[in-house]
């Protein structure tokens, strides 16, 4: 009973993550085009059957799955890194380190995430890395100041005062007493918005400015069959299916590691 | 007083630096203005004396602060340049297309409304009941369930396969039901979500235990105890709804034809036609800026403890 929501989601992360690596293994090239096998209804030849163009939609779930948790990973990796990285150094660097990026992270939160995104595909053109290096400018603003709140509080903690009247330089005072939970928050906070990241992204896919055909993405697939849905609708099931799973087990890790570490009143206005 | 007005600073300089941001992806482009124009306006191989004439009427000979300053005073008046699509000014095509957007948004909005109070109040007094359970399964699944999966089930099932309203969307209030609901699908979900936690939070409370054995009705508790109590997240949470808002018009916009901003966005993009994106993106910023405050606002008004600490 303890914590299975955690348990739940990790399980069904990692199912999704073997899925994605195993395909090519087991299921058919997702990007060959069979004609004479258009719409086929799921069944022996075709697991979950195939596309307007006769590809095969479980090879294709797959490799969106690839494409998902690529992008969706990349993502998570800057808010977690950069977030960390530049909250020490604030709360660390003194005052006018605290200010310089203070006021970046001030402009990062007030900017909507899907709107720079829909701002830099407007100026360099659509493509997924397009939209990562966009979800990505802004991602670590809310990590950098947890961190920094986090780190800036545990200056002053017994412990790490006690440890650098034990001669232990300030660096490795910080790194072995205050990185160790800060990073926890961190992770936590940043998995907490992985899931709205990949409906994000799975839109933006959907509208066309994110992964580029003939890569399978699973926003793009529905956009490309969604003429075909009445008559085929596998097609809009199956993409649908794996965007909720991907959402759902997500939603479960970061529910159930959010009661394992206190992220103080910093996602919620203050009491 | 001098609380809200370090705020309002607060916010203008944060619109500044995005205004500045908006201006720099004129610099990522690699396409050139006055070229763009030109070719937008009926002129299929302008001169290239034209094209010098051009740009010095649009000041990009000068240097990129004046060029900004000057960007930023126009944007200030309104005036977002000239569409390098349809060689029409900006503010033009957006006013033609903001009414639709605004009535599909307040459609969406309220409808997200409804939905959140049922959802969050409905099961909220027996934790672990079936009207409980089945709230938050409700609540869960909607915000899993991706917007322009459920906009495609509504247009190829319920608009082309039933019949039941148009498939070319004219922008009218009648006909923003249908675009409105996946749009208020995942923002209801959200705003059920966090309103349960704040209620549940409330009425757990001993303050509401001491109300309850006085002989307060269950309506009072909720009114009196529990929304003031939940306001201040819900409101939080609420504003930052106005951020997807525009990923969200767009989506469905783009799906029912809808003859608003957010599929002029979409339009744009493809056409590369920045200044438009420009101009959309920087009315998104304002959109969420302004909610935010506006949230700020109305969260002090309903909750004293806000306004002490400020």
């Amino acid at each position: 009973m303890r914590n299975r929501s955690l348990h739940i989601g990790a399980w069904l992360l990692v199912a999704i993550a073997l899925t994605a690596v195993a395909a090519p293994l087991l299921l058919p090239d997702p990007d060959r085009v069979d004609y004479a096998a258009e719409l086929a209804a799921p069944g022996a030849g075709h697991l979950l059957g195939t596309d307007q163009l006769g590809r095969d939609l479980a090879a294709r779930l797959a490799s969106g799955a690839r494409t998902t948790l690529g992008s969706v990973g990349a993502v998570w990796l800057v808010s977690v890194a950069v977030g960390l990285f530049a909250g020490t150094v604030s709360a660390l660097a003194g005052r006018i380190g605290h200010e310089v990026v203070a006021r970046i992270v001030d402009v990062a939160l007030a900017l909507p995430q899907t709107v720079v995104a829909l701002a830099v595909a407007g100026a360099i053109g659509p493509g997924m890395w397009q939209l990562v290096l966009a979800m990505s400018a802004t991602a670590w603003a809310p990590t950098a100041r947890l961190a920094h709140t986090y780190v800036h509080a545990a200056r002053d903690r017994p412990d790490v005062t006690a440890a650098r009247m034990a001669g232990i330089g300030t660096v490795r005072a910080m790194a072995a007493h205050v990185l160790p939970a800060a990073s926890a928050r961190v992770v936590v906070l940043a998995t907490l918005g992985v899931g709205q990241l990949i409906l994000s992204l799975a839109a933006l896919s959907f509208l066309g400015l994110g992964a580029q055909p003939p890569t399978a993405e699973w926003g793009r697939m529905l956009a490309d069959s969604r003429h075909d849905v009445i008559a085929a609708p596998w097609l809009i099931i199956a993409p649908t299916a794996a965007v909720f799973l991907a959402v759902t087990s997500v939603s479960l890790i970061a529910d159930g590691a959010r009661e394992r570490v206190d992220l103080g009143s910093r996602t919620w206005p203050r009491f | 007083m001098t609380a809200v007005l370090k705020r309002l600073a607060a916010a203008l300089a944060v619109l500044a630096t995005a205004g500045a941001l908006v201006w720099a992806l004129m610099l990522l482009s690699p396409v050139d203005p006055a070229r763009q124009i030109l070719l937008a306006q009926g002129d299929p191989a302008p001169a290239p004396s034209q094209v010098d004439a051009t740009r010095h009427e649009l000041g990009l000979d000068r240097s990129y602060p004046e060029q900004y300053a000057r960007w930023a005073v126009a944007a200030l008046h309104g005036d977002f340049g000239t569409s390098w699509r349809t060689g029409d000014p900006v503010a033009a095509e957006l006013a033609g297309r903001l009414p639709a957007t605004i009535r599909l948004t307040l459609v969406a909005l309220g409808f997200s409304a409804v939905a959140a109070l049922a959802l969050a109040v409905f099961g909220l007094e027996r934790p672990g009941g079936p009207a409980d359970l089945l709230s938050r399964g409700l609540v869960f699944g909607g915000s899993a369930l991706p917007v322009f999966a459920v906009g495609v089930v509504i247009l190829e099932f319920v608009v082309v396969g039933a019949g039941v309203g148009r498939v070319v969307a004219d922008g009218t209030w009648p006909g923003a039901v249908l675009p409105a609901l996946p749009l208020a699908l995942g923002i209801g979900a959200e705003w059920a979500r966090v309103l349960r936690g704040g209620l549940r939070d409330a009425l757990g409370a001993p303050h509401s235990e001491t109300a309850r054995a006085r002989g307060a009705g269950r309506l009072r508790i909720l009114a009196r105890h529990g929304f003031p109590h939940a306001a201040a997240p819900f409101l939080t949470v609420a504003a930052m709804s106005a951020g997807g808002l525009l990923a969200g018009a767009a989506v469905v916009e783009t799906l029912f034809t809808w003859p608003g901003v957010g599929r002029l966005l979409i339009t744009s993009i493809d056409a590369g036609d920045l200044p438009v994106v420009q101009a959309i993106v920087l009315l998104g910023v304002l959109a969420f800026l302004g909610a935010d405050l506006l949230a700020e606002g109305l969260s002090a008004l309903i909750d004293p403890r806000l306004r002490e600490k400020r």
